[in-house]
């Protein structure tokens, strides 16, 4: 067995939201850390504090207390360009609602990252080629989101998470939003992007089928960690 | 119980409509303040019109009331012609009359008519009266005058005191004889009116036993058809006979040329304002889809979703009216002074005024205008959402092809529009003018408000992917945001670039009359030093006697005395200007624009006494051409010449002919001058004209004090400072506009940053970092702007031709047409400007972005 490295990690990390009356504790002192190469699904009731816990870990929200660190950078040290590069370079987002931009293209939604870091080569357009091969989007490169079925959304929106090689992947209810075939092609894509890319692949969802196919199987209840299950070996 | 339910729901309409106010009232308050501003221009332009228009008319109706009949003929009527009238027993009064410039010195001119003396006692039926009537004085010796009370007061004089005036016989003492007084605001309009004795005008105008008019009052029962034959076989067939109401009409269409076109700007705020409401109307849909989609699945039928957001726009209408009547009533008396200024400088003496009041009917129209328009603007907006079924309303189902082919067929029908406009005022059939150039004043913004999301597109779909392949993320997604709301992006566009099209129209057409003016009087004066009638202004208001000047072509230097008298003369019945001048003088040294005519051949025939040169504008009136006869009525007969040339003239409206002055002066006896001129040996250095100057103000006889002495440029300066007060509309212009461009770049962009949170949020969950976000906004307003002035560049270089058709059925003249450089450089800068400072508030909302709003689900 080999030793895992950690991407993700939070050190005792509370969030509130709020002041006063209106306070509402997201999180309560919540430790944890999320590997490189493993694929890690976070699951609980609703208010648990699931999707908090992503936004932490996606460097888009900053914690009450704790600690955050993503590829040993500690979060608190930066500031918002700082956080933006962080985004950009490291981290891959996959939402429930896809969250493509409609006036833009797949191709173009896919090459945006590369885009905004002002680095389109020509090994990232054959790279985007091969990705769009791989999840079956070549013929539908130039169609506008409104003109993809949903299944093909959310495989545009993994290409553009996977497009600047990432080592992390932050997916909100992936599956969310799609029906049974194409839920289970997007849970064993992200398996398989753990396995085979050594892509830390951090999943909030309600599918047990992700579920089943993760390494990690994280459970919240109320704000903090209620277990850490070891799923299918590695 | 049913009456509290009803109470219910009409305060839930009621908060419903109010939310918008609630939550975004600088975005309301800014489009209620663009209908405000159309509102105000509409009603301050067309108060101030009417006032002038009332003003005018009423003094001419005054002046015009004691009698029905106006009898004239170029050269004047003999005393013994007057007697033969006087013996008719059609005629209950007849009265002779001379009327000459004078002036105060230093002060402003007046208009002085001399009438006999009884007959100034006799003015009962007017509508202003004599007071502190001197008999002593009016019927001594000395030259009397009777002065109105507000001139009195203002130069401080009274009955009794001697009043020194300068007029064409020099300076002449005046003792005032009485008052002329009236009801207020007829008091102010008298002003500049005064009278005198019959004799004493005379005297001055060197013309005894002759008068200038006589005025007929018909004796009850007497028809008018047939009065105009029996004048005639009393008085022979040259003379005109008018209605007295006849000179008030003339006021009026001059008047008219300009409220016209101060309608026409009015109209166009309104549009623009239009345009605003559009916006605001598409926005308040946009935050408001998942209500709508709520509201209508809850039993909201399509009239009442509708009713909502008409609602909304007849509020923001309702209130931005209101307070555009306060704005109008206060703008409309800041502005008066400058529209007096137009219109005096370009046409005739505006009698001083009241300030305007607020016409009832005007305000209600003015409010129905901004109604109506705001209504069909949130019409236009909402429509697309209220067709939808309940559950599409939210689906963006406006697929971009269906929306992209129906903006390129409103383009096209733009296009044709626009080139329809250039095509027909170029090749206009005459007298439709003023209807063409009116419709496509309107036209023309409703053109452009097609053509620009076409543009928008088109220049879009260009820039779109050099953007995307040249890495620069900032410009592709300002340019992605532009292209993705198209009609938002043209509307902001067009209500922009129409506000600095008014200011570029306005300034192309101060251009365009200054140049040609300019070309006109730099090729039709003769000469390198001007007399004229004015110290100050050398202008062609003040007439005099040549004699004592002719010794001034014996100075040094000197080697020709030019002379030209221009007076306004009935050309079959049509009242022109005619410029009679040394012909030799001018063939030798002029250069008139000729249109038709050959111009030696010309010269050759007029100076023969056989032909007469016309003005392009009198041509163009009259429909005449060269080889047709040319009937003028002397005081001997008819003078018959022929049209032997054409040129290019500004002098009248209605037209201006050119004779030689030997011949003028034989067939109508008049001896004054306008102008008398200097001609210098060829190659006269400035430093020559300088000191010839200095001779000749030396050598001027000291009996005409009033004289003033002008170099050919100053000369040309002074005629063109009557386009100053236009100039000074064309800056009031670009303060509406910076504000009118302010405001709609500021709600576009803060629109824009509202309708996109989601996206921002996704960009920055991508990586975008705050900068480049900045970055994004101000290329995107910058972009909006750059839009906006070339448009405005365009589109006011093109509002030129309506304005020049209805220069031409007003005025008489077509002026050519002149880029405003400096105006357009200066307009377009302020326009970047603007964008800069607009962008501040959309940039705050930017900063206040929840990222995390990205990862909610849609």
């Amino acid at each position: 067995m080999t030793e895992l490295r950690t991407s993700i990690a939070l050190h005792g990390v509370h969030r509130v939201h709020g002041v006063g009356a209106s306070a509402v504790t997201a999180l309560r002192g919540v430790s944890l850390s999320c590997m490189v190469g493993r694929f890690h699904a976070v699951l609980g009731p609703s208010g648990s504090g699931k999707s908090t816990l992503l936004h932490l870990a996606g460097a888009l929200d900053r914690p009450s207390s704790g600690r955050v660190e993503i590829q040993g950078q500690d979060l608190s040290t930066l500031d918002d360009a700082g956080l933006s590069t962080l985004r950009r370079t490291t981290i891959g987002f996959v939402f429930q609602s896809f969250n493509l931009l409609p006036s833009l293209s797949v191709e173009e939604n896919a090459l945006l990252p590369l885009m905004l870091e002002r680095r389109v080569t020509t090994v990232d357009e054959q790279r985007l080629s091969s990705l769009l091969e791989r999840f079956g989007l070549a013929a539908r490169r130039r169609h506008l989101p409104e003109q993809l079925s949903g299944g093909e959304r959310q495989r545009a929106a993994l290409v553009r998470a996977l497009l600047p090689r990432p080592p992390i992947l932050l997916a909100d209810e992936p599956t969310g939003s799609l029906d049974w075939t194409n839920g289970e092609g997007i849970a064993a894509a992200l398996a398989e992007l753990a396995r085979e890319d050594g892509v830390c692949v951090v999943a909030v969802t309600h599918d047990d089928r992700v579920a089943a196919l993760a390494d990690v199987v994280i459970r919240l209840r109320d704000g903090v960690v209620e277990s850490v299950r070891e799923g299918v070996e590695a | 119980m049913s009456q509290s339910r009803g109470m219910r729901c009409y305060w839930l309409i009621t908060r419903l409509l109010l939310r918008a106010w609630v939550e975004h009232p600088l975005r309301q308050l800014l489009t209620a303040l663009a209908v405000a501003l159309g509102v105000a221009l509409l009603i301050a332009t067309e108060t101030n019109s009417r006032t002038i228009l009332a003003a005018v008319s009423d003094v001419e109706r005054t002046l015009h009331s004691a009698f029905d009949l106006v009898v004239t003929r170029p050269g004047g009527l003999r005393d013994s012609e007057l007697e033969a009238l006087q013996g008719d027993e059609a005629f209950a009064s007849v009265t002779g009359s001379v009327t000459l410039a004078a002036r105060l010195p230093g002060a402003s001119d007046l208009t002085l008519i001399g009438v006999r003396a009884d007959a100034m006692t006799l003015d009962a039926r007017t509508r202003f009266r004599l007071t502190d009537l001197s008999p002593k004085v009016l019927f001594g010796a000395e030259a009397a005058i009777v002065l109105s009370r507000v001139f009195l007061e203002a130069s401080g004089k009274r009955v009794g005191d001697v009043v020194e005036l300068d007029c064409s016989l020099g300076r002449v003492p005046f003792r005032v004889a009485g008052v002329l007084d009236a009801e207020p605001p007829l008091d102010r309009a008298l002003t500049s009116f005064g009278f005198l004795s019959l004799e004493t005008a005379r005297r001055i105008t060197a013309r005894p036993g002759i008068v200038d008019r006589v005025e007929l009052r018909l004796r009850d029962g007497v028809s008018r058809e047939s009065i105009d034959q029996r004048v005639r076989d009393l008085l022979g067939p040259s003379v005109v006979v008018r209605d007295a109401a006849g000179s008030a009409i003339e006021s009026a269409r001059s008047i008219r040329v300009f409220r016209a076109m101060f309608f026409l700007n009015g109209l166009l705020a309104l549009v623009i304002a239009a345009f605003f409401v559009f916006n605001s109307i598409s926005a308040s849909i946009a935050e408001r889809t998942r209500d709508a989609a709520l509201w209508r699945s809850l039993g909201m039928t399509r009239g009442q979703l509708l009713a909502l957001f008409l609602g909304d726009a007849g509020i923001l209408a309702v209130g931005g009216g209101f307070l555009g009547l306060i704005l109008g009533g206060v703008l409309a008396r800041v502005t008066q002074g400058l529209v007096v200024g137009v219109i005096q400088n370009v046409h005739f003496e505006v009698p001083a005024l009241a300030p305007g009041a607020l016409d009832l009917d005007l305000a209600a129209g003015a409010l129905v205008l901004a109604v109506g328009f705001s209504l069909l603007a949130a019409l236009a907006a909402a429509l697309d959402l209220v067709r939808r079924a309940p559950l599409d309303i939210g689906r963006d189902l406006a697929v971009a092809e269906t929306r992209e082919r129906r903006i390129r067929r409103l383009g096209v029908l733009g296009f044709v529009i626009l080139v329809a406009t250039v095509l027909l005022a170029n090749g206009l059939p005459r007298g439709h003018e003023l209807l063409l150039g009116g419709l496509f004043t309107l036209v023309l913004p409703l053109a452009l408000a097609w053509i620009a999301p076409l543009c928008v597109l088109a220049v879009c779909k260009i820039a779109r992917p050099l953007a995307f392949r040249s890495s620069s993320p900032a410009l592709f997604l300002a340019i992605d945001s532009l292209r993705s709301r198209p009609t938002r992006t043209a509307f902001t566009v067009a209500a922009f670039s129409l506000a600095l099209a008014l200011v570029i129209g306005h300034a192309a057409t101060a251009k365009g009359m200054s140049r040609s003016l300019r070309d006109w009087l730099d090729g039709a004066i003769p000469s390198e030093i001007v007399i004229a009638g004015h110290p100050e202004f050398a202008m062609s208001t003040f007439q005099f006697r040549e004699e004592p000047l002719l010794p001034l072509r014996e100075l040094p230097g000197v080697e020709h005395l030019f002379r030209i008298r221009i007076h306004r003369l009935g050309v079959d019945g049509l009242e022109c200007a005619v410029s009679a001048q040394d012909l030799e003088i001018t063939r030798l040294r002029s250069h008139h624009t000729f249109v038709a005519g050959e111009r030696e051949h010309a010269f050759d025939e007029v100076i023969a006494g056989r032909g007469v040169i016309v003005s392009e504008n009198y041509a163009w009136r009259t429909g005449s051409a060269v080889g047709d006869e040319f009937r003028l009525i002397g005081p001997d007969g008819p003078i018959v010449l022929t049209i032997v040339g054409v040129v290019l003239d500004f002098h009248h409206p209605n037209g201006t002919f050119l004779l030689h002055l030997p011949h003028y002066r034989q067939w109508f006896r008049d001896p004054l001058v306008d102008f008398v001129e200097l001609c210098l040996a060829p190659g006269a250095t400035a430093s020559e004209v300088e000191s010839t100057i200095e001779r000749v103000r030396t050598a001027l006889p000291k009996e005409y004090p009033f004289l003033g002495v002008f170099t050919k440029e100053r000369v040309i300066r002074s005629a063109l400072s009557i386009l100053d007060d236009l100039e000074a509309l064309s800056w009031m212009q670009l303060v509406l506009a910076v504000a009118i461009g302010a405001a709609a770049l500021l709600a576009t962009t803060t629109l824009s940053v509202l309708g996109r949170v989601r996206e921002i949020a996704l960009l920055a969950t991508l990586g975008m970092d705050p900068s480049l976000r900045r970055r994004s906004l101000i290329i995107e307003v910058l972009l909006l702007a750059a839009g906006a002035a070339i448009a405005g560049a365009l589109l006011g270089n093109l509002l030129f031709l309506p304005a020049n058709l209805v220069f031409r059925h007003f005025a008489g003249f077509a002026f050519q047409h002149a880029i405003p450089w400096g105006a357009t450089a200066l307009t377009l800068v302020l326009a970047f400007v603007t964008a800069l400072l607009s962008v501040r508030v959309p940039l705050r909302r930017l900063e206040r972005i929840d990222l995390r709003a990205a990862l909610e689900p849609g």
